[in-house]
């Protein structure tokens, strides 16, 4: 019992934007679900034609306790998956002291495996040791297909790799550019094209990611009639990310007319372009008497600007928020700082400003500064990625990634707050109508679906595809295949299915309720795992088959 | 204005076909009132500003390719390379569209497209895995930076690597003959001590127009001191190098001295512009050289002989390079005159003593000198570089 006193302590960072998240859920699907509906048009048809209910596993790397956007979407995504009645586990890599088998709050199963991350919390791609694991998760929660978060997280495609040999099916997101041009891009993209030849659908949050991932992933057929010779394969989607609205409210409270602020979030560090941010700050205070700077976040470029304040003394108008619990400044993996992160600052940082600053150097996606448009911030951005696609160009301003063009456009973006024409409440009803989670949700199960409908690829099929990887690469994934195949072999004479235990039950949100810890008032801190008394022998033995599969049954 | 934009592009698009050299010429001549062609008078006082910074990745309006219109690369570069927009305009021309898509590329500027035809926020009606054909892959770049090599001027780049390798073999003949008692080490510090004034004339004259007076006479004063210095130090260590280390076997001698030579070549500086400081690199390659000699000398059996040996090396590994490279920069004439004195002395100097290895020695520089930049310029074919609004840009600050 004192264990899972201590788990449930531990997660009640997490969980303030946990609870909150799923109170919205639980609320679409209740009393104010019809209206909501009406505005999303393509989500009422989902809602019309619901496909079949499936299990699906989410496997990555990155997952809670980590904060970043892959994270979250991959959370946001299963608790959306889980109102639509399908079934969601997650599979991620252990943490210190987080193995084995832990419930997240709308009821989301979340596997630990006992792996070493080696760096920014990645696992070492070893292609067989995650298939013991894997098999007897899959078989024992009745999977029926597995989806795959980002291109750096190696559990994800040993995950596409071996789930063909029980017959699931295989989904993947990528959530991140990357270039062609450097040894380490070359390295994962080869890792990448490799798992990416026998998937049955890829899905990438942007069009620009769509474009990068068909060429690093080789997911192209050659046609003569297309631009360039590339016709991309029918498998590959778009569906973008999505925000909680109702996270990001504008502050309608006035502001002082005379004073301007712009918000800047984002780790510190060079591909955040803070370079740029270290030039154009002087010039716009310069310029512009009545702005003020208020930059968050932290990392190793946090130098250069605490050197610019003093430089330029500006410690009056420009402040710096490093508040960051150190803990969390940590996790935070890649990508600006999403939502959860500014909860966990503790710091209502996007609304106080006017206008929110974002010069990334790349950014496939970028939630924050969909975000702040939804917090009724009008947005700066350097043109780079997928940014140009997110928001229509009346809520953007969008710089090339060179000072002057960056200045220019913080200038235009200050005449069009002083002159009033941005209305913050106006812009969060239309980043609200953009994107929300039930239309992504949809849109994935419209995927899922097609997948489930398409022929299963056979073995033969899939060693010819990989094949053509290269003269190199080719034969090694071959290899890699074959052996697969062969493990496979030995672990079902080795632990054969019938002596597994299935999972029968699991928690919901009323299960949940009926042992639910007093929730702190006002801050919205829940409680995501508290196995009852009677629940958590069961729990525990679970875990312990987990960590050990040879032991199951 | 819409017409006469029209017949423009037709014409333009005509132009296409027969290459952008002649782009300048004919459409200067159609608008003879100013100096500037028309099309800067249209797109500069819009956005110049975004025009010039269209190299980097993150420009993703379509003034990428109106630059790269402006600015032609020279004409080999632009076959493949030339931004396949360019490509793809001429694909697009054929099939009747041309106004509009010239319009598009030169006008792109001012006459923006509104928005890129997909985007995120709005939604659509066709499924997810709809690609559009029109965009899909529009700012894909293939070799945008590409510079073809062309031969000649990569054999004289390659006359360094020929210098250098012909002062590694010239090195190891001369220590074969004194090991062999083919040479006598008073001639060899001789030849070494006179080598030495000779390339210490040469680099005078030519500092003579680059470096100021009293700089030179600094510089001066140093080099006899340092030169003196390293004369006495290394005849007073003679005798340690020569047992320094006789305990060791033969074999493992020259296995040791064929690596540090390796070493030395492969990191050498080849460059042809001599940077400010000397690199990390070239620096380690000078001492790998530096220990090869050392390593060798102490198969020698008199310390005359280790002293004219390690003389030669600083000569021939510290201060040679240094006034090969000076004299390689000056006009390419003398490099090539360099490097064929420098060839024919390493045979000449190995001939008596190493005669089974001469050919092989003198195969393997033709090979290098005419056949390696014959390679690389084939390969070049195979280069695909690919860019594209993914990659990470390049802020550009004023400093």
């Amino acid at each position: 019992m004192c264990c899972a006193d201590r788990h449930a302590s531990s997660e009640r960072v997490f969980v303030c934007f946990v609870w909150s998240v799923d109170e919205e859920s639980v609320a679409d699907r209740g009393g104010h679900g019809s209206s909501k509906q009406s505005l999303h048009g393509p989500v009422t048809d989902c809602f019309k034609s619901p496909m079949h209910p499936i299990s699906i596993a989410m496997i990555s790397d990155f997952f809670h306790p980590n904060v970043g956007g892959v994270e979250n979407h991959i959370y946001m995504l299963s608790a959306n998956l889980l109102t639509r009645g399908h079934k969601v586990i997650v599979i991620t890599h252990s943490h210190k002291e987080r193995a084995g088998v832990r419930w997240l709050v709308p009821g989301l199963k979340v596997y630990y495996i006992p792996f070493v991350p080696i760096a920014s919390s990645a696992t070492l791609p070893e292609f067989l040791t995650f298939l013991p694991y894997l098999r007897t998760i899959l078989i024992r929660e009745h999977i029926h297909l597995i989806h795959a978060h980002a291109s750096l997280s190696s559990l994800g495609h040993e995950g596409i790799l071996h789930s063909h040999l029980l017959g699931v099916r295989t989904v993947f997101t990528d959530h991140s550019l990357f270039g062609f041009d450097d040894a380490a891009s070359i390295l994962t993209n080869k890792l990448l094209a490799g798992s990416l030849k026998n998937v049955d659908a890829v899905i990438c949050v942007s069009h620009t990611g769509r474009e990068n991932t068909v060429l690093r992933g080789e997911l192209y057929e050659k046609d003569e009639q297309a631009p360039d010779g590339i016709r991309p394969r029918d498998n590959v989607y778009v569906i973008p990310n999505a925000l909680v609205p109702e996270q990001f409210l504008p502050d309608l409270t006035p502001k002082p007319n005379d004073i301007i602020t712009i918000v800047f979030l984002s780790r510190l560090v060079y591909r955040k372009g803070i370079d740029l941010l270290v030039a154009t700050v002087p010039r716009i205070c310069e310029n512009f008497p009545n702005v003020h700077f208020v930059i968050g976040g932290d990392g190793p470029k946090l130098i250069d600007l605490l050197q610019m304040r003093e430089k330029h003394q500006l410690q009056d108008r420009i402040e710096l928020l490093r508040s960051v619990p150190p803990t969390e400044v940590r996790k935070v993996r890649d990508g600006p700082l999403a939502a959860s992160s500014y909860k966990l600052m503790g710091l209502e940082v996007l609304t106080r400003g006017s206008i929110f600053l974002n010069t990334s150097l790349t950014e496939s996606f970028g939630i924050a500064i969909l975000e702040a448009a939804c917090a009724g911030l009008y947005v700066v951005s350097t043109r780079v990625g997928g940014v140009p696609e997110i928001l229509p160009e009346d809520m953007i301003s969008l710089a090339d990634p060179n000072e002057d063009d960056v200045v220019s456009a913080i200038e235009s973006a200050i005449q069009t707050i002083t002159t009033g024409q941005h209305d913050p409440l106006r812009a969060h009803e239309r980043v609200k109508r953009f994107y929300a989670w039930e239309d992504v949700g949809g849109r994935t199960e419209a995927v899922y679906d097609a997948v489930i409908r398409s022929p299963q690829i056979d073995l033969f099929t899939r060693m010819r595809r990989t094949m053509e990887l290269g003269v190199f690469a080719g034969p090694i994934y071959t290899i890699i295949l074959v052996v697969e195949c062969l493990f496979f072999l030995v672990l079902e004479w080795w632990m054969p299915r019938e002596d597994m235990d299935f999972v029968q039950a699991g928690w919901d949100r009323e299960r949940f309720a009926e042992v639910d810890i007093p929730r702190g008032s006002g801050s919205g801190i829940g409680m995501t795992l508290a196995p009852g008394a009677e629940e958590s022998s069961t729990l525990r033995r679970r875990r312990i088959n987990l960590s050990h599969p040879e032991s199951v049954g | 204005m819409y017409l006469f934009m029209c017949t423009t592009n037709r014409l333009l698009a005509l132009i296409h076909h027969h290459g952008l050299a002649l782009l300048e010429g004919p459409v200067l001549k159609l608008h003879g009132r100013t100096s500037s062609p028309w099309w800067r008078r249209y797109c500069e006082p819009a956005d110049a500003r975004r025009s010039a910074c269209s190299g980097s990745a993150g420009g993703r309006s379509k003034t990428r390719c109106h630059q790269e219109t402006r600015n032609p690369q020279p004409r080999c570069a632009c076959t493949e390379g030339r931004c396949q927009c360019i490509g793809k305009t001429g694909a697009r021309a054929a099939g009747g569209r041309e106004a509009r898509v010239g319009l598009m590329v030169y006008l792109a500027p001012c006459f923006r497209p509104p928005h890129r035809m997909e985007v995120l926020w709005r939604r659509h009606d066709h499924p997810d895995n709809y690609f559009d054909t029109q965009s899909f892959l529009f700012f894909l770049r293939r070799n945008a930076n590409f510079r073809p090599y062309t031969y000649w001027p990569l054999v004289l780049l390659s006359c360094a690597i020929t210098q250098h390798l012909a002062t590694i073999f010239a090195f190891v003949s001369v220590f074969v003959r004194l090991k062999e008692h083919y040479l006598d080490p008073h001639v060899l510090v001789w030849v070494s001590v006179g080598g030495f004034f000779l390339g210490y004339l040469l680099w005078e004259l030519l500092e003579r127009g680059a470096v100021p007076q009293a700089h030179r006479r600094a510089n001066r004063v140093k080099a006899v001191k340092s030169s003196i210095l390293i004369f006495l130090a290394l005849m007073s260590l003679s005798p340690v190098l020569r047992t320094l280390t006789a305990a060791t076997s033969s074999d493992s001698i020259w296995a040791l001295s064929a690596v540090l030579f390796v070493l030395n070549a492969l990191l050498a500086d080849y460059s042809a512009i001599s940077l400010r400081g000397e690199r990390l690199t070239s620096v380690l390659s000078m001492n790998a050289a530096v220990s090869a000699s050392v390593v060798l000398a102490s198969r020698l059996s008199s310390d005359l002989a280790v002293f004219a040996l390690i003389l030669f090396s600083v000569q021939a590994f510290a201060l040679f390079p240094r006034l090969r490279r000076r004299v390689g920069s000056c006009h390419f004439g003398l490099q090539v005159a360099s490097t064929i004195v420098q060839f024919a002395a390493s045979v000449i100097v190995a001939l008596p003593v190493l005669r089974p290895v001469v050919s092989v020695y003198m195969v393997l520089q033709l090979c290098l000198t005419f056949l390696a930049p014959a390679v690389l310029v084939w390969a070049q074919k195979f280069k695909n570089e690919i860019r594209g609004p993914w990659d990470v840009a390049v802020p550009k600050v004023n400093r």
